[in-house]
C-alpha cells in the first residue's frame, strides 16, 4: 500500500500532503475543492508514461478522459490534439502557471512497492515529464526515453467508469474470469451485494449477435438464467468492476463519485464486498463522494476492519489554499454521531 | 436524516449531549444572542478530542473565532478543568481561534448542569412535593447515589411537575420552563456573553 500522497503546484493545490493513506480512502469535501484532482494525481503518479494512449485498448482511458469530458475523438486515440493541451494539460498547473513545474508523488514503505513520482514541465512549447531519479523522460505526443536501466513497471491502476460499461465488454471480462477458473469467486463477491446470485455464465445464445453474461438468481420454476443487464444497476456495475479487478491484476482502484447510480441501501454491501476484495487481493482504493450516506455506509461496512478505512476531508484553508485531513474510524464515528457535516 | 451541523457563525458553544445542546440554545436565545452564537454537541466527554479534530475539517471552519466548551465537573472540578484544558491543548487550534472551557455547575463546585437548574427552581410551587419525593425514594436506595445522580433524580422529579411532564431538561428549557434570570445562572450567563465579547477584542470577559 502507499502511505503518503504529495502534490505540488498541481491544479488547486499549491502543496498538499495526504497521510497516512489507508486501504480504502474516501475523499470528501465541498464542490470544486479538488476531490477528483486527488484521483488524477494518484493516477498520474502510477503511470509508466503519463502521456501514453493505448491504441489497441479502447477501454483504457487517457489522462484527459479519465474523469472529465474530453474533446479527444475516440477513433483517433493515439493523436494528442492542441485542444487537449489547452483544455486539459495546461490546467494541471497551479493557477495555470506553466512556467512552474508540478509534481505528483506517492510514497510507500511496503515492499515491493516503491515511491513513484512524476514532475511535469513545459519546455520549448512541449509538455514533458520526468521521474524522481531522472531515469525516464516522457514528452506529450512522443515515445518515452529511458536511461540505461529500465525502471520496473508501476502498479496497475484501474479506473471505474462513471457510467455502466457495455454489456458486451462486461461479458468479455467475465469470460476472462472463466478462463482463470475464478467464476465461483466472482459469484461470491456479487452474492454479498445480491444474495440471490448463485452462479453466472458467459453465453452466446443462438441467433444473438454477441455473447452476454447470464446470472442464476433462482428465477421462476425452471430457475431460468437472467441476463446480467436485468440486474440492478449497482450489481451490474460491480459485475464489470470485480471481473476487471480479477483479470487485470489491479493494485490501485480509482472511483469518482462512488455513489453515482447506486441505491442508498446497496452502499453497505457494495463497500463490504469491495473491502473484502481489497484485503484479499492487496488492492488500495481511492474514491470520491458527495454523499453523507456513502460515508456512513463505508463506515458501517468497515466497522470490523476499522484500520482499513479513512475519510480524506478537503477544505479551503486561508494559510495553504486547500488543506487535507485524514479522519480515521474514531473520528468518522464521532462526526456521524454528532451529525457534523462531514461531506 | 436530520439537518447536518455545519459551521455558520464565528462563535460556537458546544455541550456534552443533544439535551445540553437544546438547553444552551434556549439560553442563547434568552440572552438575545442567537444571531451570534451557534450551539452544538460533542457527544460526551470521551469524544471531545475527536470532535474538536473533526471541527477543524469543516469547510467553513476558518470563520470560527471563539469556541466555548462546557463539561460537567462531576466529582472533582479541578480534575475536569485540567482534563478539558489538556484536550484543548492537544487539539492544536490555529491562533485565530480562542477556545474557552466552562466547567459546570460553576467554579470550584462538583456536580453538573442539573445543580444550577435545581438552585434556580427551588422556589417553584411544587418544590415541597419534589423534596418529599426525594426523601421518600432515598430510603429505598440499596446503594447511595452520587451527587450528580442525586441531582439528576431531583431534576426528573421537578420536570415531572411541569404542565408537560414528559420533557427532558433541554426540552423544558426550549419551552421556557427554566428561569434563566435567576442568580444561579449568572456565572453561566456571563460565560456565554463573554464568548461574544471575545470576538470583539479577542479577550473573553467572564
Amino acid at each position: 500500500m502507499y502511505d503518503k500522497l504529495t502534490v505540488s503546484h498541481f491544479r488547486a493545490f499549491e502543496r498538499l500532503e495526504v497521510a497516512p493513506l489507508h486501504r480504502v480512502n474516501l475523499i470528501a469535501g465541498g464542490n470544486n475543492v479538488g476531490k477528483t484532482s486527488v484521483l488524477e494525481a494518484v493516477w498520474l503518479a502510477l503511470q509508466d508514461n503519463p502521456f501514453f494512449v493505448a491504441q489497441d485498448n479502447p477501454i483504457r482511458l487517457s489522462a484527459p478522459s479519465l474523469f472529465r469530458r474530453s474533446a479527444t475523438d475516440n477513433s483517433d486515440l493515439a493523436k494528442t490534439t492542441q485542444d487537449d493541451v489547452d483544455n486539459f494539460w495546461k490546467w494541471l498547473f497551479y493557477q495555470k502557471d506553466i512556467s512552474h513545474p508540478f509534481s505528483v508523488r506517492l510514497e510507500s514503505s511496503s515492499f515491493p512497492l516503491s515511491s513513484q513520482q512524476w514532475t511535469f514541465s513545459f519546455k520549448d512549447g512541449l509538455l514533458g515529464a520526468k521521474d524522481s531519479n531522472d531515469d525516464v523522460h516522457c514528452t506529450l505526443g512522443q515515445a518515452s526515453s529511458f536511461s540505461m536501466t529500465l525502471p520496473p513497471p508501476r502498479p496497475e491502476c484501474t479506473v471505474l467508469p462513471a457510467c455502466l460499461a457495455s454489456p458486451v465488454v462486461d461479458a468479455e471480462r467475465v469470460n476472462n474470469v472463466s478462463v482463470l477458473n475464478r467464476e465461483p469467486e466472482l459469484a461470491e463477491y456479487l452474492r454479498m451485494i445480491d444474495p440471490r446470485i448463485t452462479n453466472l455464465k458467459y453465453l452466446k445464445l443462438s441467433g444473438h449477435k454477441h455473447p452476454y453474461v447470464y446470472v442464476d438468481v433462482g428465477f421462476g420454476k425452471g430457475k431460468e438464467l437472467i441476463p446480467a443487464t436485468q440486474l440492478g444497476q449497482g450489481t451490474a456495475r460491480m459485475l464489470g468492476l470485480f471481473a476487471s479487478l480479477m483479470t487485470e491484476g489491479t493494485q490501485i482502484l480509482l472511483i469518482d463519485e462512488f455513489e453515482n447510480g447506486l441505491q442508498h441501501d446497496a452502499l453497505v454491501p457494495i463497500w463490504s464486498a469491495l473491502g473484502k476484495f481489497a484485503r484479499e487481493h492487496d488492492v488500495q482504493i481511492f474514491a470520491t463522494t458527495h454523499s453523507y450516506e456513502c460515508i456512513a455506509a463505508a463506515h458501517e461496512a468497515f466497522s470490523e476492519n476499522a484500520e482499513d478505512f479513512a475519510v480524506i476531508k478537503l477544505r479551503p484553508d486561508p494559510a495553504c489554499g486547500i488543506a487535507a485531513f485524514v479522519l480515521d474510524h474514531a473520528h468518522v464515528d464521532v462526526a456521524l454521531k454528532t451529525e457534523l457535516e462531514i461531506r | 436524516m436530520n439537518k447536518l451541523v455545519s459551521i455558520e457563525k464565528s462563535v460556537l458553544l458546544i455541550g456534552e449531549s443533544r439535551d445540553e445542546e437544546l438547553f444552551f440554545s434556549a439560553l442563547v436565545r434568552h440572552l438575545g444572542l442567537s444571531d451570534l452564537i451557534q450551539v452544538a454537541q460533542y457527544g460526551g466527554t470521551p469524544k471531545l478530542a475527536a470532535f474538536l479534530a473533526d471541527l477543524q475539517t469543516q469547510t467553513t471552519f476558518p470563520i470560527i473565532r471563539v469556541i466555548g466548551i462546557t463539561r460537567d465537573a462531576d466529582v472533582k472540578y479541578d480534575a475536569a478543568l485540567t482534563s478539558v484544558n489538556a484536550v484543548i491543548q492537544q487539539a492544536n487550534f490555529p491562533n485565530t481561534v480562542q477556545v474557552v472551557p466552562f466547567v459546570l455547575p460553576k467554579e470550584n463546585s462538583s456536580g453538573a448542569l442539573e445543580a444550577l437548574v435545581l438552585d434556580a427552581v427551588s422556589s417553584a410551587p411544587a418544590w415541597p412535593c419534589v423534596e418529599r419525593f426525594m426523601e421518600c425514594v432515598a430510603s429505598n436506595d440499596t446503594t447511595p447515589l452520587s451527587l450528580t445522580e442525586t441531582d439528576k433524580r431531583h431534576i426528573h422529579a421537578w420536570l415531572s411537575t411541569l404542565p408537560d411532564p414528559e420533557l427532558r431538561l433541554g426540552e423544558a428549557a426550549q419551552k421556557k420552563y427554566v428561569p434563566f434570570d435567576r442568580p444561579a445562572f449568572q456565572p453561566l450567563t456571563n460565560f456565554v456573553k463573554s464568548l461574544v465579547s471575545a470576538t470583539e477584542d479577542g479577550i473573553p470577559h467572564v
